[in-house]
């Protein structure tokens, strides 16, 4: 995918020789890879001559987006905290109110600090 | 029903026994320090909260560990066989004498019962488990990594950042926040969750979630806000210590949570809720605003544990003969 996503040829012989050389993948298990995503709809395929050339059918942001809402909606059902520390939850707001009154609280500690100085 | 298979129901209902002790002692506990624990330093409260975590499924082990000891004994030394030292008149937790009885039907049923949901519930959560980290694998491949980042990049406009993954975690970006974060706030994010890498806090809180399944309803759900909680706050309290400024560290939460707040809801994350009480960022931002905290007992804390779980092996021999009692009045 990251190979289509960043625009390289999408005939299996061309990902072959990109990426699948270089880390020992024979030119059966690119061509079984490139159908299995396929079939998943993640790619879209026309047929060139004798051969396929494959293109994404989702971009990378479309995919991510997918993964993290599967990842912390559905599969960990809405508790994602067991697999994801996230730096702000993931699935609960600070109320608006709230977080203004502790902005001006930081506001107004950073200024004693600057003042006290 | 075999002697052995009966043998092994008398176990089971003395592990379940114990579970339910472990349960209401945990439970006693909790009430009794939850005022106490919000004292403590971030990262003692975190590995108190998780002791307690803990405590039914190993209170029920070491006490039925505790109360075998003696068929454990008499297993290795024959002399020391301790059943012909009590009246016959109930069935012995023994590997030598076997219950002659059946146990009654309705504990094995219940027995039966239990055993089903817990397999149920282990098989879902299994499932669920596995394929998150399938899950977790794809987005790790196809993320994009910057030399200039120490985190893989995902690819998605809405504000986030977080530390993923049991065993080896890794720090994910958004493009949305490394687009709006400066260098210095994005400096304290990436701190933080590092130290969410460093501390294992995932693994950490899987092993808490597996955990509290054991525990009565309300204390779970007490339990399980603190631990992320704390988790969360002794992350930034090592990010403060890094950047000796914990102002800083309360703006960048702030910060995020602001950006995560202006961010059209993507989908797929249609569950975020407002939090009008007391929300986690509150009680974070709080706590950076204040000095940092040095109590903990912790250290008294595991002397008492440890004192507790001698006891319990000093007294295996009457701790033997009341599950006996009480497992043939029950069960037989």
């Amino acid at each position: 995918m990251n190979h289509l996503w960043s625009g390289g040829d999408g005939e299996a012989k061309a990902v072959h020789a990109a990426i699948g050389k270089r880390r020992g993948i024979s030119l059966n298990t690119i061509q079984s890879t490139l159908k299995r995503l396929f079939e998943k709809q993640l790619l879209e395929r026309e047929k060139v001559s004798h051969a396929h050339v494959y293109r994404p059918r989702v971009s990378r942001e479309a995919f991510h987006r997918g993964l993290i809402g599967e990842l912390v909606g559905g599969l960990m059902k809405g508790q994602p905290d067991a697999l994801v520390s996230a730096f702000v939850d993931l699935t609960e707001r600070a109320g608006p109110e709230h977080l203004a009154r502790l902005e001006a609280l930081v506001a107004a500690r950073r200024m004693k600090q600057g003042g006290s100085q | 029903m075999t002697p052995w298979f009966a043998s092994v129901l008398l176990f089971a209902v003395a592990a379940l026994g114990f579970l339910a002790l472990g349960s209401v002692l945990a439970a006693i506990l909790a009430l009794s320090v939850r005022s106490q624990l919000k004292l403590w330093q971030p990262r003692s409260r975190h590995a108190a909260l998780l002791s307690i975590a803990v405590m039914p499924a190993a209170c029920s082990f070491w006490l039925l560990l505790c109360a075998s000891a003696p068929a454990f004994i008499a297993l290795l030394v024959p002399e020391l066989d301790h059943c012909a030292l009590h009246a016959d008149d109930h069935a012995h937790l023994c590997f030598k004498h076997l219950p002659q009885g059946a146990v009654h039907g309705q504990v094995l049923l219940a027995l039966i019962g239990v055993a089903s949901y817990v397999f149920v519930r282990a098989a879902i959560a299994a499932s669920s488990g596995m394929r998150a980290l399938r899950v977790l694998r794809a987005l790790s491949r196809t993320a994009q990594q910057r030399s200039d980042v120490a985190a893989s990049i995902v690819d998605a406009a809405q504000p986030m950042c977080f530390t993923a993954g049991f065993l080896r975690p890794r720090v994910f970006v958004s493009r949305g926040l490394l687009e709006t974060l400066n260098a210095a706030e994005l400096g304290i994010v990436l701190l933080h969750e590092q130290a969410h890498v460093r501390r294992a806090d995932a693994l950490c809180s899987a092993l808490a979630r597996a955990c509290a399944g054991l525990h009565l309803p309300r204390v779970r759900h007490w339990l399980l806000r603190e631990l992320q909680l704390s988790a969360e706050q002794a992350c930034d309290e090592e990010a403060a210590l890094a950047v000796h400024d914990r102002l800083a560290v309360a703006s960048a939460i702030l910060r995020v949570e602001r950006i995560a707040q202006g961010a059209p809801a993507t989908h797929g994350l249609g569950m975020m809720a407002v939090a009008f009480g007391e929300s986690a960022v509150e009680q974070r931002v709080c706590a950076m605003l204040d000095d940092p905290r040095q109590n903990s007992q912790l250290k008294l804390w595991s002397a008492l544990g440890s004192a507790v779980a001698i006891c319990g092996l000093v007294a295996s021999g009457p701790l033997h003969h009341v599950t006996e009692s009480l497992v043939s009045a029950l069960a037989l």
